[in-house]
């Protein structure tokens, strides 16, 4: 009996494996072999989906590289704040980064529609009327607002880092005379550096599959390939060229998220082995002393 | 008063941003006094920066539901506030479907969710490490996976095998909520160890006993909120369903995108208040339930009052769902009434706090008690309605507990333990008789002249001012307990007090039962709580110290009599029979 | 007691699994209307609800936004549970024989007197509305002189200040070549070359690219911009409420959209008769007082009151001012040019 239970219990922990297989694998592989079906037979022509997808993906780079950015940078600051201040501050500002995932995210994008479009006309408040100008249907308001999306994501990983931080580093380097400047930037922001990287990553991953904010914020000037692929998929019904448009963009973020996955895989299994490697060296000592002494 | 010295520290009052985070609560003040001061101006501009760019939008949104017109950018004079759009988008039966729709795959999705990463979490503990590895890797593919190929490939599917859409957006939203939940739990792990559970197994309980008992209960905040997570995560998602829905039936985010031709504009402003007034009740709810679910403190009427509403609640949800009019084909139906009424029961019940020891000691009780440790006589056939037993196993612990439930416990313990009994009490005895009314009963309900010694901590002079303003009450008091044998001593307040922190005590106000059971007494937290009690065995340690502190209390007391001549210190003779007789009774075992 | 909480919960789901929660008792037809809001609104009053009580139906009001491939999907699959649909003219040239039921009932020839020969009911579908795109304006931006037209709007010295745009190149483009002196009668076949670099110069000042019909009057009310074209149902609904919104029917886009029944519609008899109701001159003439779109039956037109049949499409000033966007053209070519649009959008 209990070893069944044993088996069950340990046919069970891959259970979230098989979950995201069936429903996530499974679709993929069908979706790709409808791809290819539907690319082998006929279909309309007129779009150019290659030359489509290269004229949208640079603008998807650059805007989400641009807000991931961003967010890093904000929510390294407030995530470094936080943890130099007293726990009022950092309960504070964890609620505040908490609010907007639970405000919505096209009602959020909206909001900045609305609060721009408030002060796009004559106003009082000069500045006010310079930010919406700035901001409204153009680049920096996109990257303003996605930044914005992924400054929480950001600044719960920067935090998890930075209260994981041992003092003792810190300690040391202002007994040996380091000044605050210098410990901030030569011990702190490296420690975090870690957590940034991934933050950024990532940002830019999720920014590259959005279309609602360019296109509320944007005022439709500026398009994501996601934007291309609504516009051929629901305008047109050409079902075929928009699915082809979703795989290279699909291969666009997994291509190389595969490629630092298995490169991180491959690296920690390298470490292991080493490690394997020297503790059979000073096992392999430890028996030849004894030995010896003998 | 007798102060204590060594009381246990009860478990923090979970709040929500911890649940949110486990971050919140971790080592303050890490760099305090290391960042540079022009360095530290420049990240609090940029920290202010970045909350005025969260805040100001979200305080807008609030706005704009209450003063809002039409016209997208257009507020109304502030004389103007209203809840006119929130009354529009309520009483709109296409809105209410679509919110009820979301809600109910928000429900769905995220419980399942939940589910599937609780049981991973609990089972890849017995299993290797490469699960563990494979699994990681797998969740971040799936967080960073692009929706849009994703709800091309649902699409597909769907119109390949003809399947719902709503079943199609259902698997949809539990493949999005997966990897968020995967992560609540990886984070919130350590509130149950591995050797707990080891423990437990060793002990006798099987998986699933472990499992519900002891996991469960730990891991509920985790649970939750992963849930919450998942459930404003799923409500949230529109790329899914823009892909798979048509618009004769949206979610609330589809209406929301979709409906921008739609000219009542400040929905998405509604929905927005909406969501943020549920999540400040939701904590609300949390706070007040995780500061009074203490509920082995509660009577037992209270506790069947509180099942029976949560009853009422659980059915009554499960009517609602079921006799809505919701456009939706009976499958569907059946399957989110799968979800919505345990979910209801679930989340009910897991805001009661219980003890993970008494869990651990409880699962082992039932099936091997002699495997730890526990005497027979304490074994117990249910785990859950045994509230006594449960008291007693609740070691190391202060508890509040009310007059009825002390009752229950102090009768207890005289059941349990045969022998006499040695007490200790700071009150004089009209707020005696005032705090526990039933408790002299209790006591006297023995039937045997038994030998019992109490002592008052009170100053003479105190006393006897009682006896003077209340001598109806100190004359029965005193008449009551001499006629069942009990002996009634006094000690000054400052003696006992000295002697208690000399002697490592947790409290100079106890009660030693048969010479088995310690139940130490301290003034409780809350005033709804007739006392704050904590039951420990007598080891020997603790004999010994008990024995010092009684020899010395004994050295200064003085008897109460009923008759005129009041208080005298007790002889030579009698103070040297009391202590061996006390320190006898703590030797029995 | 848990167990007694699991024994409820369980009969209560069983409850609700069993219980029919009432079918309806009347038959249900679909009728999907191309742009929500006041518009859906008007159809609901002037067609839906009369039609509904006459007819002892239960009519399921939808909106959609004319997305071509989900139609074209869903009559592939089979799955249709639409049963009349409001389709532009483009899509209904695109759709007639391959998506589209014919029609069992025709439409008495006393009752509907086309407005021109390209809005004579067809086989498989009846013209319902003329819908026209207008250049709006805001008032307070131009008090010494409004713009009377395209040329206006590509005139940055004139007339400065932010502008909006249709995010679609259907009548954009036309715009654009009536701003450079094409006449009307002589803009098909559209020079897409040209005109895609007159958009070039315009482009730097053009604020926003609208998708929905409420943006450029929200853009326009708020002054995020100045100038844009704008369903001129809207910028009428606008006025009616005292708002500072001027346009021109100068060079005004006007498109026909049609009533058909999508191949597969479970309900074939009854949307046919749904769209034999909706063309009633009376119904039509209805809807046209709500939204101040131009009915496409004369008979209808007149029984417009007067100064609400000013503001039609379809009254002669304005029709003769205005040009119709041919849907021949952008049958066969939409697709393409769709597709350089967005890459142009993208440079």
């Amino acid at each position: 009996m209990r070893k069944l239970a044993k088996l069950v219990v340990s046919t069970a922990a891959w259970g979230l494996i098989v979950s995201v297989g069936l429903f996530y694998v499974v679709p993929l592989i069908i979706w790709c072999i409808s791809l290819a079906r539907g690319s082998a037979g006929a279909h309309s022509p007129g779009v150019d989906v290659f030359a489509l997808y290269w004229s949208l993906i640079g603008q998807t780079i650059t805007l989400s590289v641009a807000a991931a950015l961003a967010a890093v940078i904000c929510g390294s600051a407030t995530a470094l704040v936080a943890v130099s201040g007293h726990g009022r501050t950092r309960e504070l500002l964890t609620a505040a980064m908490t609010v907007p995932l639970l405000m919505g995210f096209i009602a959020r994008n909206y909001a900045w529609v609305g609060l721009l479009s408030q002060f796009a006309g004559e106003t009082r408040v000069l500045f006010l009327s310079s930010l919406s100008r700035a901001l409204l249907y153009k680049q920096l308001g996109i990257v303003v607002v996605m930044g914005t999306v992924f400054v929480p994501f950001c600044y719960f990983m920067v935090l998890q880092e930075l209260t994981g931080l041992s003092p003792v580093p810190l300690q040391a380097a202002r007994t040996m005379g380091a000044s605050d400047a210098t410990i901030f930037w030569r011990i702190i922001l490296p420690s975090i550096r870690g957590s940034q990287r991934n933050a950024f990553m990532l940002s830019v991953v999720l920014g590259v599959g959005y279309f609602i904010t360019p296109q509320l914020i944007g005022g439709g000037n500026f398009q994501f390939v996601g934007n291309g692929v609504l516009v051929l998929l629901d305008r047109f019904g050409l079902t075929v060229d928009a699915s082809l448009l979703g795989l290279l963009l699909f291969l666009t973020v997994m291509v190389p998220v595969g490629l630092t996955g298995l490169a991180i895989y491959l690296k920690k299994r390298q470490k292991k082995q080493e490690q394997l490697k020297v503790v059979r060296k000073q096992e392999s000592l430890d028996t030849a002393a004894p030995a010896q002494a003998d | 008063m007798c102060e204590n010295r060594n009381r246990s520290t009860r478990p923090p009052r979970p709040k929500l941003i911890s649940l949110m985070t486990r971050t919140a609560h971790a080592k303050p003040e890490v760099l305090k006094g290391y960042l540079d001061p022009r360095i530290q101006v420049v990240l609090r501009a940029l920290s202010a920066l970045t909350v005025l760019a969260i805040a100001v939008p979200a305080c807008y949104m609030l706005i704009w539901s209450t003063w809002g017109t039409e016209v997208v950018g257009r507020l109304r004079s502030l004389h103007e506030w209203s809840l006119d759009w929130i009354a529009i988008l309520l009483r709109n039966p296409e809105w209410r479907a679509s919110i009820l729709r979301s809600v109910m795959l928000g429900v769905g999705a995220s419980f399942v969710g939940a589910a599937i990463n609780a049981a991973y979490n609990y089972c890849r503990r017995f299993s290797g490490e490469y699960v563990k590895n494979a699994t990681y890797y797998t969740m971040i593919v799936l967080l960073l996976n692009p929706l849009i190929a994703y709800g091309m490939a649902v699409r597909s599917v769907g119109s390949m095998l003809g399947w719902s859409p709503w079943l199609l957006l259902y698997f949809g939203h539990l493949l999005v909520v997966l990897p968020l939940q995967y992560l609540v739990f990886e984070a919130g792990a350590g509130a149950v160890q591995d050797d707990t559970l080891y423990a437990a197994r060793t002990c006798g309980a099987g998986h699933a006993g472990t499992l519900v008992h002891i996991y469960l209960p730990k891991m509920r905040g985790a649970f939750l909120t992963a849930f919450v997570l998942g459930f404003f995560v799923s409500f949230d998602e529109v790329v899914i369903a823009l892909f798979v829905l048509d618009k004769s039936a949206s979610t609330v985010p589809v209406r929301l995108w979709r409906g921008l031709s739609e000219v009542v504009k400040p929905e998405a402003a509604v929905v927005s208040t909406l969501l943020l007034c549920t999540i400040g009740f939701i904590f609300m709810v949390r706070h007040f339930a995780s500061g009074k679910a203490r509920f082995f403190s509660i009577s037992i009427a209270e506790r069947v009052r509180r099942q029976a509403v949560e009853v009422a609640i659980s059915v009554g949800a499960g009517i609602l769902v079921g006799v809505l009019p919701l456009p939706l084909g009976s499958l569907e139906h059946f399957v989110t009434d799968l979800f919505v009424v345990p979910v209801m029961y679930f989340a009910l019940n897991t805001v009661r706090a219980r003890s993970p020891i008494w869990q651990l000691i409880a699962v082992a009780n039932v099936e091997k008690p002699e495997l730890a440790g526990i005497p027979q006589e304490f074994a117990f056939s249910s785990v859950e309605s045994d509230i006594e037993a449960a008291e007693f196993l609740r070691q190391g612990r202060w508890i509040d507990l009310s007059s009825q439930a002390l009752r229950s416990l102090v009768q207890a313990c005289f059941a349990k333990c045969n022998g006499p009994y040695f007490g200790t009490d700071r009150n004089v005895p009209s707020r005696f008789c005032e705090l526990y009314p039933n408790y002299l009963k209790t006591q006297l309900e023995r039937n045997e002249t038994v030998g019992d010694v109490r002592i008052l901590f009170c100053e003479r002079a105190a006393l006897l001012a009682d006896q003077a303003s209340n001598e109806a009450t100190v004359l029965r008091f005193v008449k009551d307990q001499t006629a069942a044998g009990v002996l009634l001593l006094r000690v000054g307040d400052a003696i006992a007090l000295r002697e208690a922190n000399n002697c490592h005590l947790h409290s100079g106000e106890f009660g030693v039962f048969g010479g088995r059971y310690v139940l130490f007494f301290h003034r409780p937290e809350a005033a709804e709580f007739t006392a704050s009690v904590m039951l420990v065995p007598v080891t020997k340690l603790l004999a010994s110290h008990l024995s010092d502190f009684w020899r010395n209390c004994i050295l200064n007391s003085e008897k109460i009599s009923a008759s005129d001549d009041k208080l005298a210190f007790l002889p030579l003779e009698a103070q040297v029979e009391l202590t061996t007789r006390f320190e006898e009774t703590l030797r029995i075992k | 007691m848990n167990r007694i909480l699991m024994c409820a919960c369980g009969i209560v789901v069983l409850f609700t699994a069993c219980t029919d929660r009432g079918a309806p008792r009347n038959p249900k037809l679909v009728v999907v209307s191309y742009g929500g809001g006041s518009y859906q609104q008007s159809q609901i009053e002037a067609f839906e609800r009369p039609f509904s009580s006459s007819h002892h139906v239960d009519v399921e009001p939808v909106v959609w936004g004319a997305e071509y491939g989900k139609l074209e999907e869903m009559v592939e699959s089979g799955n249709v549970p639409w049963d009349v649909v409001e389709v532009t003219a483009a899509q209904f040239v695109r759709g007639r024989g391959s998506l589209f039921q014919p029609l069992t009932r025709t439409i008495p020839i006393s009752s509907f007197d086309p407005i021109d020969k390209t809005s004579a009911p067809d086989h498989f579908g009846v013209p319902n509305v003329y819908w026209s795109t207008v250049l709006g304006y805001k008032k307070s931006a131009f008090l010494k002189e409004q713009p009377a037209g395209w040329r206006d709007f590509w005139d940055v010295k004139r007339f400065p200040g932010p502008r909006a745009l249709y995010d679609n190149p259907r009548a954009t483009l036309e715009f654009a070549l009536l701003s450079s002196g094409v006449q009307p009668n002589r803009l098909y076949p559209l020079d897409v070359d040209r005109a895609f670099a007159l958009l070039d110069n315009i482009r730097p000042y053009v604020r926003l690219w609208w998708t929905d019909g409420t943006q450029p009057v929200s853009a326009m009310l708020t002054g995020t911009v100045v100038m844009s074209p704008a369903w001129s149902g809207r910028l009428y609904a606008s006025q009616q409420a005292g708002q500072e919104i001027g346009y021109t029917w100068n060079g005004a886009a006007n498109e026909l959209d049609y009533w058909i029944i999508p191949k597969g519609s479970k309900n074939v008899s009854l949307a046919n008769d749904f769209i034999v109701f909706a063309s009633d001159p009376d119904a039509m003439a209805k809807q046209a007082t709500l939204t101040a779109y131009g009915p496409a039956n004369k008979l209808a037109v007149l029984r417009v009151p007067g100064h609400i049949r000013l503001e039609l499409p379809t009254d002669p000033q304005n029709w003769a001012v205005s040009f119709i966007i041919d849907s021949d053209w952008w049958s066969k070519n939409e697709v393409a040019v769709t597709e350089r649009w967005l890459r142009w959008k993208s440079k």
